[in-house]
């Protein structure tokens, strides 16, 4: 599973950062978890709101509003 | 096909931009014109002041196009105006803006938009009255005239020839390869901008100074009905010396008046009525400046206020 936390490095995307990281923890995932921050990147992938979680490049949401209990819900398999 | 040619406009609080981007508006009177402004606060003070019919005008408030919090909407708005078979598209950046990143902006508009606009150049507005103290205070300021093709030094009217020449050399010190017109009002010969001026870039792209740590703190206070102009006046002079910048409309008993105060210049010159009164506070001490602004208000205005974030 690779999961992609799409931020612009602002404090809110990197919270989802984070609370992805433990989301997927708690949940006992086997997934490669990374950060985009570039913004050519982000407009590639179609990104235009963020934050952004990107799961095996479906993305599952995007603005904010994301907290971990909602991300557990979002990766839950 | 004929690409759009994009001007960006940067310099600090007051350094006037809105009224340069005024005069090329009517410089391009005729052309199909695009214009993104941007705006610290919730409320964008200058929008109707440019506002006219067949204008695109985007506006992106709360945060710097620049910052990461923004800059998206940044891409999007270009990108969105790239559809619209526009001669010139004009950015009007906030005072704090610091354009460093501009490249990974363009960047990612090609992405979207590809081939449509031609990036004619970042025109820094250099407010000549405050400048040296403004680059002493915030970093963002140098980066301004660094990366700029072309400043203008504005407000020269208010210089002596040594204090001219004195700034002539810090601007130098910044930025050695751009030109440099020194004007009153925004008042430069407009032909500078049919050059080529991205031969005059100084200093390669970097990351943007610009984040939701670095940002101002912003108010706007809203008179709940006339107030006199000599209380208003008496305010705006207790408050100045802790502001950035105070630029809003205000209803007097005399008639409406716009007002913009930048360093120890207060300006009041009278305008068409408003829908309502609002003035934007961009604070120097941060949240800090409530109290103050509370307090000058009670011990030197009648009427009721309200303020809000």
């Amino acid at each position: 599973m690779e999961i992609l936390v799409i931020g612009a490095g602002c404090p809110s995307c990197d919270q989802v950062y984070t609370d992805t990281l433990a989301a997927a923890e708690e949940l006992g995932l086997d997934a490669h978890i990374r950060k985009v921050e570039d913004l050519v990147e982000m407009v590639q992938m179609g990104i235009m709101t963020v934050p952004a979680l990107v799961v095996d490049g479906r993305v599952l949401a995007a603005g904010p509003g994301l907290n971990k209990a909602k991300i557990k819900k979002l990766l839950r398999p | 096909m004929k690409k759009t040619k994009l001007f960006v406009l940067t310099g600090f609080l007051g350094a006037g931009k809105t009224t340069f981007l005024l005069r090329m508006l009517e410089n391009y009177a005729g052309k199909k014109v695009g214009v993104i402004q941007n705006d610290l606060g919730k409320v964008n003070i200058d929008g109707p002041r440019i506002e006219k019919d067949g204008l695109e005008l985007r506006e992106i408030s709360q945060g710097s196009i620049y910052c990461s919090c923004r800059k998206l909407d940044f891409v999007k708005a270009l990108a969105e105006l790239a559809q619209r078979e526009l001669d010139y598209v004009l950015v009007e950046s906030s005072g704090i803006g610091d354009p460093s990143n501009m490249e990974e902006i363009l960047r990612a508009v090609e992405v979207l938009q590809p081939g449509i606009y031609e990036f004619a150049g970042l025109i820094c507005l250099v407010d000549g009255a405050n400048f040296l103290e403004d680059r002493d205070k915030r970093e963002e300021v140098g980066r301004q005239v660094r990366h700029a093709h072309a400043v203008l030094l504005n407000k020269v009217d208010l210089l002596t020839p040594q204090d001219q020449a004195a700034l002539m050399a810090a601007l130098r010190a910044l930025n050695p390869v751009c030109p440099i017109y020194p004007c009153a009002y925004g008042e430069v010969d407009l032909a500078f901008l049919e050059e080529d001026l991205r031969k005059y870039q100084y200093v390669g792209w970097e990351e943007s100074l610009n984040s939701s740590e670095t940002k101002p703190k912003t108010l706007v206070l809203y008179p709940a009905g006339t107030v006199q102009g000599g209380e208003l006046e008496a305010f705006l002079r207790k408050l100045a010396p802790l502001c950035w910048r105070i630029k809003g409309f205000v209803p007097l008993d005399t008639g409406w008046a716009q007002v913009d105060v930048v360093g120890k210049y207060i300006d009041r010159k009278p305008c068409p009525p408003q829908p309502q009164g609002e003035l934007v506070i961009i604070s120097r001490t941060g949240p800090a400046i409530i109290r103050p602004i509370m307090d000058a208000w009670k011990e030197c205005v009648s009427t009721e206020m309200k303020l809000k974030n």
